[in-house]
């Protein structure tokens, strides 16, 4: 089972952008194997302290470990897929095929 | 805001400041601080809030991107700070910021710094009467390219004046001023280099590094920060 938090900062277009993504990211390749918390910073910014999130929106995958982080709106898919640990393969910049892998 | 309103202040209690800086920093508004490597522009940023504590119990915020918040206690213990002491008081609190914790992150696609200005507003709203952010040089050389630091650090500047906290931002390198322009409306005022490269309202060509007119930082061990005029 895959953990991930996402942290953004209001209801902004990038906020929603990121969260798009990564849901799409997770529905693609983690299909009911994934859990997925949004945190808004500027609500509960405790929970931003807590790991020391500064950038927004930042994703932690929080499982399985290793923990990790990237900042962004995922707007890459491919980048984002192999940042997150969820494909092998760095994939190109442009990303036009994002999240096609099984 | 005009101009010509005077600037009401408030003291910062470091010794000789004061008397230079026309009886303290802009109150309730950001101010630049300025000076090279080794200036003690750190040192003036902390000793900001030690004394607003020991004079007047006033709290503070750090707001780190340098050294560690853990760095920062053990260096002040020297100068008679109990900053583990005050932060268990509440009178104290560090935001860290400093990269050595940091986990690597990978950037994909646009970000601005919307939790650090949220944890920043947090702090204040518990209380803060001063805060420090330390300093503008690491957040540019942190997030690359310059426009999301100087657009970010527009953003914290009005927060901070929206907030009414009486706060520094310390800076390294000249063309940092640059940037200052940008946020210049949110500043009340700005220490450095003679102020010709922004149109913030300069209180004092003081010059941390040392030696230009009308004031002069000397770093004291063991009395903190001493200023004293040149003439």
């Amino acid at each position: 089972m895959y953990a991930f938090r996402l942290y953004i900062a209001g209801q902004s277009e990038r906020s929603q952008a990121a969260e798009t993504n990564l849901r799409g990211l997770c529905e693609s390749v983690l299909p009911g194997r994934y859990e997925l918390e949004v945190i808004d910073a500027a609500q509960q910014p405790g929970l931003a302290e807590e790991h020391r999130i500064l950038a927004t929106p930042t994703v932690l995958r929080l499982a399985p470990p290793p923990q990790r982080r990237v900042i962004g709106d995922l707007s890459d898919h491919r980048r984002a897929a192999y940042a997150l640990g969820l494909s092998r393969e760095p994939g190109s910049a442009g990303g036009t095929r994002g999240g096609d892998q099984a | 805001m005009t101009d010509a309103s005077p600037v009401e202040r408030l003291q910062t209690g470091i010794n000789g400041f004061d008397d230079v800086a026309m009886g303290g920093l802009p109150a309730g508004r950001p101010t630049l601080v300025g000076g090279t490597t080794g200036s003690g522009k750190t040192l003036f940023a902390i000793e900001f809030l030690a004394r607003g504590i020991l004079r007047s119990g006033e709290p503070g915020i750090f707001v780190s991107f340098e050294e560690t918040a853990q760095d920062i206690r053990r260096n002040c213990a020297s100068f008679g700070f109990p900053i583990a002491h005050w932060e268990q008081a509440g009178q104290w609190a560090f935001i860290d910021a400093s990269d050595k914790l940091d986990e690597e992150a990978s950037v994909i696609g646009a970000y601005d710094l919307g939790a650090l200005v949220a944890r920043i507003q947090h702090a204040v709203r518990l209380g803060a009467r001063r805060v420090c952010i330390d300093s503008l040089s690491a957040v540019f050389s942190r997030f690359a390219g310059g426009a999301i630091a100087r657009q970010e650090m527009h953003r914290i500047a009005a927060a901070l004046a929206e907030l009414g906290v009486t706060s520094i931002i310390t800076a390294e390198r000249a063309h940092e001023y640059g940037g200052l322009s940008v946020v210049s409306h949110h500043m009340g005022g700005a220490i450095g280099p003679s102020g010709g490269r922004c149109r913030a309202r300069v209180v004092l060509a003081l010059w941390c590094a040392g030696d230009l007119a009308p004031g002069v930082l000397r770093h004291c061990a063991g009395h903190g920060l001493r200023a004293r005029g040149s003439r």
